[in-house]
């Protein structure tokens, strides 16, 4: 269950179109290390948590990458709404344009579509929790990249947030593997998987 | 399997804390203050409703730097309670980030509570809270730039 809050959860507010900076960072949106993959990684990996408190950081991590993803569709639709046709023409976004006008679709900076093979959802708790680690550092160096080619303050204000995000995602994750590896057998870690073997 | 993992719903925290009291605590008027950067309150969500013809008309205009003042505040408290939720999943003995969660998630509810009686829901149950008319769709989308906020208000 999900309630609806009707705001972003950071302000994105940007006064000048860009073609070329939307067919960049529409990759955030649905690209190999963007906000999709990233709510759809944690909201599937948490049925297999034996850990509590793991489930429920996978939830509000989560739901946060939700309202990530809001944010984002914000940045790219804000810089794609006003844009004149001569302005498509000379940019690399003319080759999104095509299929897709100025609506808002997950795809990478590359073109590729989204597709759930950039996440994993391997139902073992210690293994989804490293991929979870990496996942929010690869975030992390996506929105450096970002930040190193965007030259707009009103862009770059909410791309430093979600970097800061990031950030302090991983540092949860790594708190949450601690948990789980702490309460397990600690003959052997690594003998059993907890969500699967059962008897 | 309980040989190999403790499924123990409480996690041992070292002594009690009766979240529930400290939740339920009031601060008094905390949020009582000058949005607007003037006294008093001219800006009513009658005046913003019915004096703009479009959402651009609102820009510069008092109600709406009230307005966003007020959307700001619950952007600034929610992202306090973002925050802390992630830290408690993970630490939830942690007596001083329970307070912390507490005291934001309180002011919160009162910011929501304040913009819905005078500007409109951000929630599906705050939905024509006195008003006779549909007002969900009232206002600019959250996505838009008409719907957000400078970050310098």
């Amino acid at each position: 269950m999900w309630v609806y809050e009707k705001r972003l959860q950071y302000p994105v507010r940007i006064a000048k179109p860009n073609a070329k900076l939307a067919s960049l960072i529409v990759s955030q949106l649905g690209g190999p290390d963007g906000e999709l993959a990233a709510s759809q990684r944690y909201l599937s990996q948490r049925y297999a948590m034996p850990d509590n408190r793991a489930a429920a950081l996978l939830t509000d991590i989560g739901t946060e990458e939700l309202a990530h993803l809001e944010i984002v569709s914000a940045i790219l639709h804000q810089l794609t709404r006003d844009l004149c046709l001569d302005e498509i023409k000379n940019s690399p976004y003319a080759h999104y344009f095509v299929d897709h006008t100025v609506g808002i679709w997950p795809q990478a900076a590359s073109g590729d579509a989204f597709t759930s093979a950039y996440f994993q959802s391997k139902g073992d708790p210690i293994t989804d929790l490293h991929e979870d680690m990496a996942a929010e550092q690869k975030a992390r160096t996506t929105y450096d990249n970002l930040i190193r080619l965007v030259d707009d303050p009103d862009v770059l204000d909410p791309l430093r947030f979600l970097r800061q995000r990031e950030i302090v995602h991983y540092q949860r994750f790594g708190e949450a593997l601690q948990n789980v590896v702490e309460k397990l057998d600690s003959r052997n870690h690594y003998g059993i998987n907890t969500a699967f073997d059962r008897c | 399997m309980a040989e190999h993992y403790n499924f123990g719903r409480n996690y041992g925290c070292s002594d009690n804390y009766d979240a529930d009291r400290r939740c339920g605590e009031r601060n008094g008027d905390w949020y009582e203050y000058d949005y607007c950067g003037r006294s008093g309150n001219d800006c009513t969500s009658a005046n913003y409703a019915r004096s703009c013809n479009s959402t651009r008309d609102c820009d510069c205009d008092c109600s709406n730097q009230s307005r966003w003042a007020l959307l700001r505040r619950i952007m600034e408290e929610g992202f306090a309670v973002d925050e802390a939720i992630l830290f408690l999943d993970v630490n939830p003995c942690d007596k001083q980030a329970l307070a912390f969660y507490c005291e934001h998630a309180q002011k919160r509810r009162a910011l929501l509570a304040k913009y819905r009686d005078s500007y409109g829901p951000l929630r599906m149950d705050d939905v024509n809270i006195g008003r006779s008319n549909w007002t969900w769709a009232d206002d600019p989308m959250p996505w838009t730039r008409e719907g957000n906020i400078h970050v310098g208000v």
